[in-house]
């Protein structure tokens, strides 16, 4: 009985080493278990699936390396998906790396699906001055981004960009962000009624189920999940690989359980003990 | 919304006009009640306990720049440092920030000529430490470990490094005190620290702390705030329940 | 703004930004020397409560066509706070360089950290300007070295250890002792279950469509998150808000200034 009252106080480095190796299983091993997309990302899939001809998506790549794990995996789905449908997108980001890390996703896409830089999307790159930013871009893009990032040239040197003179030619804009600048998006959204859905790290994703509420927002990718569901409704390339890290997940959200199950066990039977002696 | 629409600029009003006329009647005299909070009550306790191991304290503001989450650190801060200054306890102060720099250092040195310690000051307590947040996680985790903190305080604007700092000061044996009105992060405090500041307890910290009557009548303020969001939403679920004329009213009362 | 636009003329600029600078130098120290403490205090309160109008009343005048007559200010102000701010930038590196040199000099334990900081520095910050302005090929290789190969992995490990405190603090933190404790857990448990793939198998048996669906545990995982997190998170957002106007409100009025102070 001794034992069961220690389950209380595994040391941490156990519970480490436990989760490391559950975690890894999956990677090595495969295992098969149903997955469901949810609403949300449906509402997202078919904002893409809908969105008129004539109008240019909008990427916020409001992420860095540190949300790589989660962010860069549904900044991919999207971006296949937006070339699967030939949707013209511009990608820029309050975050420096975003941007960058992005720009090497849809140019390794790009060669998939036969696209060019400047015609099918371009990069802005990074933006500072916040919200006061975006109020001018929604006035006046050309005015307010003077060149792209990659290639360092005028906009109206490509074709996507001399679409987009305001922000009546953007029909959808997906903010992907490892933190909270969907709140700049959100004001944009309600000033100028432009379709918005975020894709967001999991741990943000209980602050926006409001703006999905009130239809602020048409969809969201909740984590490394969204991003499994997204690959799972286009069929991506990488739906296989983000099935297996949402299996590995899974180890994880069940060796908590596990735990937290064994620390209760184990505190009951030492509280039995108490009363009874 | 650039400007305001004729509903929101009543609810605003409202709303600021309640907390400055709790502010007025505060400054006339009368008294306020304020519920007990737990994590102000042990305050002077979490401070005790440095003092009596002579470790010394840790305040961390988290990612917050200049604004208000930061002033309210600050006035926490300063309480605390004053605490700790009259009973010679070092507070180690890392900002993330450099614009905060310069009033944070001078917080910490009127704080510390409030206590009559002014040559105890160190100003090498009070310093930029990283505006990377990973950086600056690793940083405070360096410190807590290096200098064996007893108390720790989390105050201010927090992200993804609040469950790094909360374990790594648990593991160190850390009395911990968080506050954030991030409610992204409350849950990883709950769960890491001993005592925890939710939502609005947050901003109530000052009037806690100083017991100013201005301050306090501001919290007072705040409640009648609420009171006036909560008859809105109240009516607004009657309303748009009703239908009709009465819907379109409220649909459109902050267009 | 005809006052905001910008200016061409190189030679104008550098007299411009040379005049500002040594002006605003001047103004400050003028006021440092000649004006009591008190004095400062009273401009530094007018100066908030200034800076606090100026946008309180664009906002909430009556605009015309998205327009009042403050409407055009805004964005010259905005720019010329954000470079008062920018001012701000050197005094981190002026920290970081007064604690650290003051290590190396007085050889303080772990001193060489010290020296490993400004060695990093200088080796970030050289081979950052060397790639982007003169293109050498061996900066570029050094930043990408540093950038991509250190900085960007160091971060991203950080984040992943989160992985394994999470586990370590729901362990010791998740007891059962009273009834909140247990529905707080149910529900945690129901949430977690209804993320992954395991969770959806356990109900996979239940029909997709009619009422009964309702109890699988997707369904259930996200009527907890878009019914009761959700009236949740709005209800800690009222307080939030309505905290958030009060202590804006204490600042514009320069009412948390005894705090600061240090005062009783």
């Amino acid at each position: 009985m001794e034992w069961l009252i220690q389950l209380r106080q595994i040391k941490r480095q156990w519970i480490y080493l436990s989760l490391a190796v559950l975690v890894s299983i999956p990677l090595f091993f495969k295992i098969r278990l149903p997955f469901f997309v949810g609403p949300q990302a449906k509402g997202l899939y078919e904002a893409v699936k809908d969105l008129p001809e004539d109008k240019v998506v909008l990427l916020a790549m409001d992420w860095g390396a540190a949300t790589k794990g989660e962010s860069m995996w549904q900044a991919q789905a999207i971006i296949e998906h937006l070339f699967k449908e030939k949707k013209p997108f511009v990608i820029l980001g309050y975050d420096i790396q975003g941007p960058q890390l992005s720009e090497e996703l849809a140019e390794k896409l790009a060669k998939k699906y036969g696209r060019n830089y400047g015609e099918d999307w371009f990069n802005v790159g990074f933006i500072t001055g916040g919200l006061p930013l975006l109020l001018r871009m929604a006035k006046n893009f050309q005015a307010t981004f003077k060149q792209d990032s990659v290639k360092r040239k005028p906009l109206s040197t490509f074709p996507v960009a001399r679409r987009i003179k305001d922000i009546n030619d953007i029909g959808l804009i997906i903010d992907i962000t490892g933190s909270g600048t969907y709140g700049d998006w959100i004001t944009i959204q309600t000033t100028y009624k432009v379709p918005l859905a975020v894709a967001c790290t999991a741990v943000i994703t209980p602050d926006l189920y409001p703006f999905l509420d009130s239809k602020q927002l048409i969809g969201m990718l909740s984590g490394l999940k969204g991003a499994a569901e997204y690959e799972a409704l286009i069929k991506g390339s990488h739906r296989k690989t983000t099935l297996k890290m949402m299996m590995s997940q899974s180890m994880a959200h069940l060796l908590i359980i596990i735990l937290i199950v064994l620390a209760n066990i184990g505190l009951y039977i030492e509280r039995r003990r108490r009363r009874s002696g | 919304m650039e400007h305001a629409t004729t509903g929101v600029a009543i609810l605003e009003l409202s709303i600021t006009g309640a907390i400055l006329f709790s502010i007025f009647l505060a400054r006339g005299g009368r008294e306020f009640f304020l519920r007990k909070i737990a994590a102000f009550s042990v305050i002077d306790d979490a401070i005790g306990r440095a003092v009596e191991m002579g470790r010394p304290i840790l305040f961390s503001a988290g990612l917050s720049g200049l604004g208000v989450t930061f002033f309210q650190a600050l006035a926490i801060l300063s309480y605390v440092v004053r605490r700790a200054a009259e009973y010679g306890v070092r507070v180690i102060v890392p900002l993330f920030a450099s614009e905060v720099y310069p009033l944070t250092e001078e917080v910490c040195k009127e704080a510390y000529r409030a206590a009559g310690r002014l040559e105890e000051y160190n100003p090498s307590d009070v310093f930029f430490l990283s505006n990377d947040q990973f950086a600056y996680a690793s940083g405070v985790v360096g410190i807590m470990h290096r200098e064996r903190t007893a108390t720790h305080f989390f105050l201010g604007d927090f992200a993804a490094e609040s469950l790094i700092l909360a374990e790594e000061g648990h593991s160190v044996g850390a009395v911990q005190i968080a506050g954030t009105p991030s409610t992204l992060q409350l849950p990883f405090f709950v769960a890491a620290c001993d005592y925890t500041l939710i939502g609005e307890e947050y901003y109530a910290a000052s009037a806690y702390v100083s017991r100013e009557p201005i301050i306090v009548g501001s919290i007072k303020g705040q409640d009648l705030g609420k009171i006036i969001l909560l008859l809105l939403s109240l009516s607004g679920v009657i309303g748009m329940t009703l239908g009709g004329k009465i819907a379109i009213i409220f649909q459109n009362l902050f267009r | 703004m005809r006052i905001f636009h910008p200016v061409k003329d190189p030679t104008l600029l550098t007299v411009y930004i040379v005049a500002s600078l040594v002006g605003s130098f001047l103004v400050l120290a003028l006021m440092h020397k000649f004006l009591s403490m008190r004095a400062k205090g009273r401009f530094i309160t007018a100066l908030t409560f200034l800076a606090g109008f100026f946008y309180s009343l664009e906002f909430f005048l009556p605009a015309k066509n998205g327009k009042n007559f403050l409407t055009p200010w805004v964005e010259p102000v905005g720019d010329a706070l954000a470079v008062i701010g920018a001012f701000a930038f050197p005094l981190g590196l002026i920290s970081l360089a007064v604690v650290h040199w003051g290590n190396i000099r007085r050889r303080r334990e772990g001193w060489y950290f010290s020296l490993f900081l400004f060695i990093a520095m200088l080796a970030m910050a050289l081979s950052a300007f060397l790639n982007h302005y003169a293109h050498l090929s061996l900066a570029k290789k050094i930043y990408s070295c540093l950038f991509d190969g250190l900085y960007i992995p160091l971060g991203v490990a950080m984040m992943s250890t989160l992985a394994f405190y999470i586990v370590s603090a729901a362990y010791r933190a998740f007891r059962v002792t009273n009834v909140d404790a247990i529905l707080m857990m149910g529900a945690a448990i129901i949430v977690m279950l209804g993320q992954i793939p395991f969770g959806m198998w356990l109900t996979s048996w239940l029909p997709m469509q009619g009422i009964v669906s309702s109890l699988r545990i997707e369904n259930v995982s996200n009527w907890f998150m878009t019914i009761v997190n959700m009236s949740v998170q709005r209800a800690i957002g009222f307080g939030l808000a309505v905290g958030g106007i009060a202590m804006a409100l204490r600042v514009w009025f320069s009412l948390e200034r005894g705090m600061q102070m240090g005062g009783k």
